[in-house]
């Protein structure tokens, strides 16, 4: 290629976009890198002083999102996000709009959350219906990629929010990434409460690889194959093949991008299942086959195969 | 500090004011693109003086519209003209570097190589195919030849960003010509 005539050609472009690049100038700065580092810090300070050293610590390990509850959850949101900058792999966040997606609440409301996740989560029909909350946020991240296989361009996010019935603080309990919940046709979004113990793990895996791999890859679904079953008193072993189906984004190979691909992984969970035929949600354990030939050893925990942001 | 229209009038009265007002408006923007070009300030002041006296032959009949990226043109194309012929020079300006940065990204000659106009074409619907910030950064570095440092600061993005979006960018252009079979 000729550099020296592809040069001479761009000079020749209409005058309209050169008068448009004079005259650009961003209305908005971004975070200078010490005040990305102060961000983080801050935050950590406040939450550190409001909630004692062992609940802050657990919640910036756990927390993907620092957030400032409020009563105003679109701020919540819009806070959470533009505190994404304070994050190292964080290059770029631009927030394009933030807004409370009400058919998005209903439909979550109606088909994903009154069932297993809400057992779980101790969260009563009838405190969904006053005190959740799903806001959509549309924007544009960069990340870098040496730290994080986070997807940039283009994102949006559906955040899922809880309402402190005594403060009115709204906060940030969980996120989709590009997953459209209320749409997704598995059980373990929106199907009546799973019945069978296999129903109920895959419920209960899909919404652990969702937390785990949502902020990461867009699309995502899930399988089961190959399931066996075995009952000892009131704990149940099962064994199967999980498979995780998710758009590519194209990082190392660029027509991947937006191509469904899968990782599959051999699975044994274990877990008590109380008369009711329903699994006992502490008691589930799940482990990973370490081993990619031969008898499976299923001895290593599916948190530590997660991406290491998780921890972050 | 006088409007667009009044300089062009004054260039249409012969008036030598209107090379003062011009450069007086304009002289800087003029001076840090030549700059950015030839990485000499000798050689950047002679260019904008030529192409100073290029506007005063070509205005009137020309009425250019608008004025301020008329003149950056005709400033660009002197400058590149200088850059050109004192090319066993180096001189290590942005303008090398972003050269540099654009000969992987395009695609090398298959058949017959695209006509001046005909790239310029591509390049204008490759333009406008971007959203607006990238549109900005593309151009204030292959254009203007701006480090990413004053890219930085103009866009709000961070250096590091600006350059990840900008091999993004060309990745996008080659691909864009490529599937035109646009080839120079």
């Amino acid at each position: 290629m000729n550099t020296k005539t592809f040069s001479e050609a761009l000079g020749e472009i209409d005058g309209k976009y050169i008068e448009s690049a004079i005259s650009y100038q961003a209305e908005r700065s971004y975070f200078s890198p010490t005040r990305r580092w102060l961000l983080p810090l801050a935050a950590a300070i406040m939450t550190l002083l409001l909630v004692g050293t062992a609940a802050a610590a657990a919640i910036m390990l756990r927390d993907l999102w620092i957030q400032k509850p409020s009563v105003d959850p679109v701020e919540v949101v819009r806070s959470a996000l533009e505190n994404q900058a304070g994050k190292e792999y964080t290059l770029n966040i631009e927030v394009n709009s933030v807004e409370i997606d009400e058919a998005e609440t209903a439909q979550v409301r109606e088909r994903f959350i009154k069932g297993i996740i809400a057992d779980r989560r101790g969260w009563s029909d009838e405190y969904l219906a006053g005190h959740f909350l799903v806001v959509r946020a549309d924007y544009y991240a960069e990340y870098d990629h040496t730290q994080t296989t986070r997807a940039d361009g283009e994102v949006t996010m559906y955040f899922y929010l809880t309402q402190d019935a005594d403060s009115g603080d709204w906060t940030i309990v969980d996120n989709s990434g590009n997953v459209n919940w209320s749409e997704d046709d598995s059980p373990a979004a929106g199907a009546p409460a799973a019945q069978t113990v296999e129903e109920q793990l895959f419920a209960y895996l899909s919404d652990l690889y969702n937390r785990a791999y949502s902020p990461y890859y867009d699309g995502l679904r899930y399988q089961i194959d190959d399931y066996e079953e075995t009952t000892d008193g009131d704990t149940v072993t099962a064994t199967f093949l999980w498979t995780m189906y998710y758009l590519g984004k194209g990082w190392d190979v660029g027509a991947d991008e937006g191509v469904e691909q899968q990782v599959s992984q051999s699975l044994q969970a274990k877990a008590v299942v109380d008369e009711n035929g329903a699994i006992v949600p502490e008691t589930i354990s799940v482990l990973a086959d370490e081993r990619a030939v031969g008898d499976p050893v299923y001895s290593t925990s599916i948190e530590e195969t997660f991406p290491d942001q998780l921890g972050d | 500090m006088i409007d667009d229209k009044s300089i062009i009038d004054l260039f249409f009265a012969r008036s030598e004011k209107a090379l003062a007002e011009l450069d007086g408006k304009y002289g800087k923007l003029c001076h840090t693109l030549s700059l950015n070009i030839l990485n000499n300030r000798q050689d950047a002041e002679e260019c904008v003086n030529d192409a100073y006296l290029g506007i005063w032959n070509a205005i009137p009949p020309a009425r250019p519209d608008p004025l301020r990226a008329y003149v950056c043109k005709v400033v660009r194309n002197v400058s590149l003209k200088l850059y050109h012929r004192r090319g066993a020079e180096k001189r290590n300006s942005v303008y090398d570097v972003a050269l540099r940065e654009l000969e992987d990204c395009l695609p090398a000659p298959d058949t017959v190589e695209a006509e001046g106009r005909e790239l310029t074409r591509a390049i204008e619907g490759f333009l406008d195919s971007l959203r607006e910030e990238n549109r900005i950064i593309f151009l204030r570095r292959y254009w203007f030849s701006d480090s990413y440092a004053e890219i930085a600061a103009r866009t709000g993005i961070p250096e590091k960003s600006v350059s990840m979006r900008l091999v993004r960018i060309r990745k996008q252009l080659k691909r864009y010509l490529t599937e035109r079979e646009v080839y120079v």
